[in-house]
């Protein structure tokens, strides 16, 4: 384990904001912290910063004790989610600034600075102010400042909120490409599900001050560990139920197996759903009817009226030739791999 | 009330008088329109009278009346000569400049503390420092005789109980009263725009220095004091302006015989009534107060291209 945050509890004032986190992280590895504002992810990245101290447990990095070490001598690198360029220093001297802290000799410097200039593709703008630049390019300019000190982890609080969504989506691609060549332990604080996923090796989803789960991209979607992270990864239908001898009935005729006994709810993707129009209502199966239709392109999205129950979602992939439902229209649904369906114990009440 | 009740000549009269160019002009967002009152009242009030303060500095009058076409440079020629004029002058800018760097030194703290403070904490501060200016300069002149004046005094007794002195030390009527009275009458002048930009500044910028290897010190002499010399040219420009010209503080606390440049335009304007040799040194001390100030911001821009350099 590269950085290892053992059983942090952070308060301020009477709230707690982090009750007893623990996470594991490779060295090289890329893990997203991931949660709605006010789980606590800016703090616990905070707290591996150096900028707060935690009241309970320790943070190690590298195998040094850094809990109570503060932010200057822990060699972390840390992008802000405003980038917090120093703004009466043009790029050059921004990036040179932790260098020159470290009276690193001058013509090391200068060699050392161009190259994470170079890095970020930033060479030509070496003399401008960060006034001058536009959001994507000082982004580059917090990246470089962080690189130049070749540090061994990487901290980025919502590093993306201020791009626009196509400018986002490069920089994400180019981000993780960059930390897996230079192999920099990084952590990536974000709300925004389909970052986590695009970036990380693993995603650490965190509710109300704890780590709810800690995966790769495709577990936590899968096997998702609780109804709340199935619902912030993606889209799912939480159908409940009353489990009974290894089986739980979520429709007429459609049956999970299940480990859980008692109240328990099948986290269904929508995309394992599948619906065929029906002319009249069958006995056999699960019926409905179209409620909503939401046609995406690639892809329609239908909201289908059971009996019983909240609509379910169900996602199709539409080829040029299909017909789209149309809304009201009888369906009989099924489910694609009743395999993939994790049943959980339900959530108390 | 029935609105067709409104005599209609009268309303639109009352139309007629926004439509005048002069009304238009005040009231457009665009042009020097809405600055236009200020300005007439500065017209008046403040460019009409320098104007004939500054004359009469270059006129020779006898008896109370203006002697005609007696314009000549003799009078500046005779001030600037005058070796005296020139001890006064290094006074006033001594005192004044010692002051401004005194308040400077106590303000930043303050300024800074205010900054870490809770909202309820902030607002105690900020009444602190305002609460005096509430009170009348004079007021506070005299409340500072009590206190350092007299072998009895205030400040006398405290350092004789606290057996920092032998015997009671002469303060008042001395170089020392008068640089107390100015500082803590200034004070607020400069705790002020040091307030107001180092509330603005962006604490993550600081977080960012701490993150990339500074500790606080090196955090704050190369991040926070260099971001915060605006509120720094603002406050010592202010207080030094205020310092330098000031004749209430250097007449009271400094005694009869305590004189710098403004104590004497008020002694030849209102004892001497000598209004030639009082409009010169009006004249030369508003004027050289002026070049002072813009020598402030000029090192403001120096100092902040400095700490850019050291970097390089």
């Amino acid at each position: 384990m590269h950085v290892e945050v053992d059983s942090l509890d952070k308060s301020f004032g009477p709230t707690r904001v982090l009750k007893g986190c623990s996470l594991g992280i490779d060295r090289g590895e890329v893990v997203t912290l991931l949660g709605p504002s006010g789980c606590g992810k800016t703090t616990l990245l905070r707290c591996i910063a150096g900028f707060y101290i935690p009241e309970q447990g320790s943070v190690v990095i590298g195998g040094r004790d850094m809990t109570l070490v503060p932010p200057w001598r822990r060699d972390v690198g840390m992008i802000f989610q405003s980038y917090a360029l120093f703004p009466h220093l043009d790029v050059r001297r921004n990036v040179e600034y932790g260098l020159s802290v470290r009276r690193v000799a001058r013509t090391e410097r200068q060699r050392r600075v161009a190259e994470a200039l170079e890095l970020v593709s930033l060479g030509g703008l070496a003399d401008r102010y960060p006034s001058q630049l536009s959001g994507g390019q000082q982004q580059r300019v917090a990246i470089a400042r962080v690189l130049v000190l070749e540090p061994t982890v990487l901290l980025l609080d919502e590093p993306f909120n201020a791009l626009d969504a196509k400018l986002r989506y490069s920089m994400q691609v180019e981000l993780r490409k960059l930390v897996k060549n230079l192999g920099i332990t990084t952590i990536f604080v974000t709300h925004d599900q389909s970052e986590a996923l695009t970036l990380s090796d693993r995603v650490a989803v965190m509710r109300g001050g704890e780590i709810e789960q800690v995966a790769p991209p495709l577990g936590v979607y899968d096997t998702p560990a609780s109804g709340y992270v199935a619902d912030f990864i993606g889209s799912a239908n939480a159908l409940a139920g009353e489990a009974r001898a290894g089986s739980l009935e979520i429709a007429p005729g459609v049956a999970l197996a299940s480990r859980v006994e008692g109240r328990a709810v099948a986290i269904v993707r929508p995309e394992n759903l599948l619906v065929e129009p029906v002319d009249r209502e069958s006995d056999a199966g699960w019926h409905g009817r179209v409620g909503f239709v939401r046609a995406l392109g690639a892809t329609v999205e239908y909201e289908i009226e059971v009996p019983d129950r909240a609509a379910v979602k169900v996602l199709a992939l539409r080829l040029a030739s299909d017909d789209v439902l149309a809304v009201g229209q009888g369906v009989r649904i099924s489910l694609r791999d009743p395999g993939a369906c994790p049943v959980l114990p339900a959530p108390a009440p | 009330m029935n609105a067709s009740a409104r005599p209609a000549g009268r309303s639109t009269g009352a139309r007629g008088i926004f439509e005048h160019p002069l009304v238009l002009a005040l009231l457009s967002s665009r042009g020097i329109g809405p600055a236009l009152p200020a300005l007439a009242y500065l017209v008046v009030f403040m460019v009409i009278p320098f104007g004939l303060l500054f004359s009469f500095a270059f006129l020779t009058v006898d008896r109370g009346e203006v002697v005609p076409w007696s314009f000549s440079l003799e009078h500046f020629g005779s001030a600037l000569g005058d070796y005296l004029f020139w001890r006064i002058a290094w006074r006033s800018f001594w005192v004044g400049a010692l002051s401004t760097l005194v308040c400077l030194l106590l303000a930043y703290p303050v300024a800074y503390l205010y900054t870490t403070l809770g909202s309820v904490a902030r607002k105690l501060l900020l009444v602190a420092v305002i609460a005096p200016l509430l009170t009348s300069a004079l007021v506070r002149v005299y409340a500072w005789i009590v206190i350092l004046g007299g072998r009895r005094g205030l400040m006398n007794t405290v350092l004789l109980e606290l057996g920092l002195v032998e015997r009671p030390v002469r303060i008042l009527n001395t170089d020392w009263s008068v640089l107390i009275g100015m500082t803590q009458i200034h004070l607020p002048f400069m705790i002020l725009p040091l307030i107001a930009v180092l509330v603005a500044r962006e604490v993550e910028i600081e977080n960012a220095s701490l993150n990339l290897g500074a500790g606080r010190v090196e955090t704050f002499f190369r991040v926070t004091l260099p971001l915060s010399v605006p509120g720094i040219v603002a406050g010592t420009a202010l207080v030094f302006a205020l310092s330098y010209t000031n004749f209430i503080i250097p007449q009271l606390l400094g005694g009869g015989n305590y004189t710098t440049l403004a104590v004497q335009v008020y002694e030849f304007v209102v004892v001497i009534l000598d209004w030639t040799k009082g409009a010169v040194r009006a004249s030369l001390l508003l004027g050289s107060c002026f070049v002072f100030v813009l020598l402030i911001v000029w090192a403001g821009r120096v100092a902040t291209r400095w700490t850019e350099a050291r970097l390089s």
